[in-house]
């Protein structure tokens, strides 16, 4: 179980700035457990971008956005209005974020921050991954993590070691960065490359336990006893 | 040699060909025979390097060395990488520095330990050579990175690498324009021994207003060159340069007619050269005694 937390309105905000339209996917799988996702998360999404302005051309839930087979079922059915938005905002881990930029030429903002595992690992198939470093940086990279990907963790641009496209540390990888260039590239959106210089906010990586316990407690299940 | 208070920036702008070198710090105390070689370079180069535990081999530190050089009237570049530092560390060395006198700081993301002789040892990478040099940059204009005010501020020339031979470029490019953004003043080029792509590269890159000086590094030995295309990332080594060295029957030699060879091609393409002369500091006035520069 992934534990997620929505970003702040505010990066919510400056990520959809240029977007007047915007589809949403949430995810029902970890993220409805937080309220990151699912019914709750896609509420509360829709009314901060619809109060600003902007229109939802559509919205789909599915019950794993880290597994591929399903969202790319999920993404066909919903092609027409996907296509009418300027972007995709994916409620989900990092994981599921990876995922559905993986599958489509749109872009692709993480609506979430992903916290911790929660004491069990999710099931991801593809090669995605999330460190749950809890300052979700998809939006400045290509929607491919660099903080898992890169062996350095480099958050702007690639060392001066990466050869023919693969990682001066592990020769057998893919070079983050160079994936990273690549997909933008591929997709006309070079000028997204390395925006800003990114600081890692680490104070939000690994909170102590107690911050993670609270979050846990929040998603307790009510006292009434289920039939 | 540096005229006081000149930096690299402002000798490269007024015309001079700037020539620097550089120095790996020892693997212990006794840093006697270091010295030694640093007689040799007087006179002979603008500034010299000391390199930030190359390699991610543990060695003695480069501010330590950094001000040595300084006592001794050469004007250092002290290289500082983010491999081993948290940005409290690499701010705190920054203003070190600056306490020290050392102006030249050459702004790296550095090895991964993995390749050095601590494989164990957890890479760090707080910030990288971009967001260092904001760091720097921050620390000039009178606050630290997390925006709080300083007492007084520092004063640096701040540089950063670049590696011409990277396949793809582009991103390589599109790095080194952010690192100009975020306050780089000169390039130092990772080894240079393909002077066509080197051209194609200064093509590209003058584009940025900074000084650039090519990186040239001294081969010893045909073992040297097997070396540096097994372990050394983002060095390219033409076929040309290893039989070069495979077939000389002095070895040496071949490889100061290699690098004089690449400083006379690149001359006219960038502001100067950055010699890497691993340990055989000695052989350095030979070499800009052939070239004249």
């Amino acid at each position: 179980m992934l534990v997620s937390q929505l970003k702040p309105n505010d990066e919510l905000l400056e990520y959809t700035k240029d977007d007047r339209e915007v589809f949403l996917v949430s995810c029902f799988g970890c993220a409805e457990a937080f309220g990151s996702g699912g019914t709750r998360g896609l509420t509360k999404v829709t009314k901060i971008l619809e109060d600003a302005g902007k229109r939802v051309t559509g919205t789909c839930m599915m019950d794993f956005c880290c597994e591929k087979t399903l969202v790319e079922l999920w993404l066909r059915r919903k092609n027409a209005s996907i296509k009418e938005a300027d972007s995709i905002m994916v409620l989900a881990c990092g994981i599921g974020t990876q995922v559905v930029a993986s599958l489509t030429q749109s872009k692709v903002r993480p609506a979430c921050n992903t916290i911790s595992l929660g004491g069990r690992v999710g099931q991801p198939w593809g090669p995605e991954q999330c460190d749950e470093c809890g300052d979700c940086v998809l939006k400045y990279t290509g929607e491919i993590c660099p903080m898992t990907r890169c062996a350095k963790g480099l958050l702007n641009g690639p060392c001066g070691g990466s050869e023919k496209g693969n990682c001066e540390v592990f020769p057998e990888r893919e070079c983050a960065w160079v994936m990273i260039y690549e997909r933008l590239k591929k997709m006309g959106r070079i000028q997204e490359f390395i925006p800003k210089p990114l600081v890692k906010r680490f104070q939000k990586a690994a909170p102590p336990k107690e911050i993670r316990d609270a979050l846990l407690q929040v998603h307790q299940p009510e006292k009434e006893v289920l039939p | 040699v540096i005229s006081q208070g000149m930096t690299l920036t402002e000798l490269a702008k007024s015309g001079k060909f700037v020539v620097t070198a550089e120095l790996s710090p020892t693997k212990g105390v006794d840093l006697s025979r270091l010295f030694e070689h640093l007689e040799t370079l007087k006179g002979k180069v603008d500034l010299i390097n000391v390199t930030d535990q190359q390699g991610g081999k543990m060695r003695v530190g480069s501010l330590a060395v950094s001000h040595l050089l300084r006592e001794r009237s050469f004007e250092p570049i002290f290289q500082l990488t983010c491999r081993d530092r948290n940005r409290l560390a690499l701010q705190s060395d920054l203003l070190s520095a600056s306490l020290l006198g050392i102006r030249h700081i050459l702004c790296l993301t550095g090895d991964h330990p993995m390749r050095g002789d601590h494989p164990d040892a957890k890479p760090v990478y707080d910030l990288d050579s971009v967001s260092l040099l904001m760091s720097a940059t921050n620390l000039q204009n009178g606050y630290d990175l997390s925006g709080r005010s300083l007492e007084s501020k520092p004063v640096f020339c701040l540089g950063a690498a670049v590696a011409p031979g990277m396949v793809p470029m582009e991103p390589q490019l599109i790095k080194a324009e952010a690192k100009v953004r975020a306050g780089a003043q000169f390039f130092q080029t990772q080894a240079v021994f393909d002077t066509k792509v080197f051209d194609k590269f200064m093509g590209d890159i003058k584009k940025l207003g900074v000084p650039v000086l090519a990186g040239v590094l001294l081969l010893t030995s045909a073992r040297m060159v097997q070396y540096i295309k097994k372990n050394i990332p983002g060095v390219i080594v033409p076929d040309s340069i290893v039989s070069e060295m495979e077939k000389a029957t002095n070895e040496v030699q071949a490889g100061i007619d290699i690098a004089t060879r690449i400083i006379r091609e690149v001359r006219g393409l960038c502001q100067g050269v950055h010699i890497m002369t691993v340990g055989r500091e000695d052989l350095l006035p030979a070499i800009i005694e052939k070239v004249k520069i």
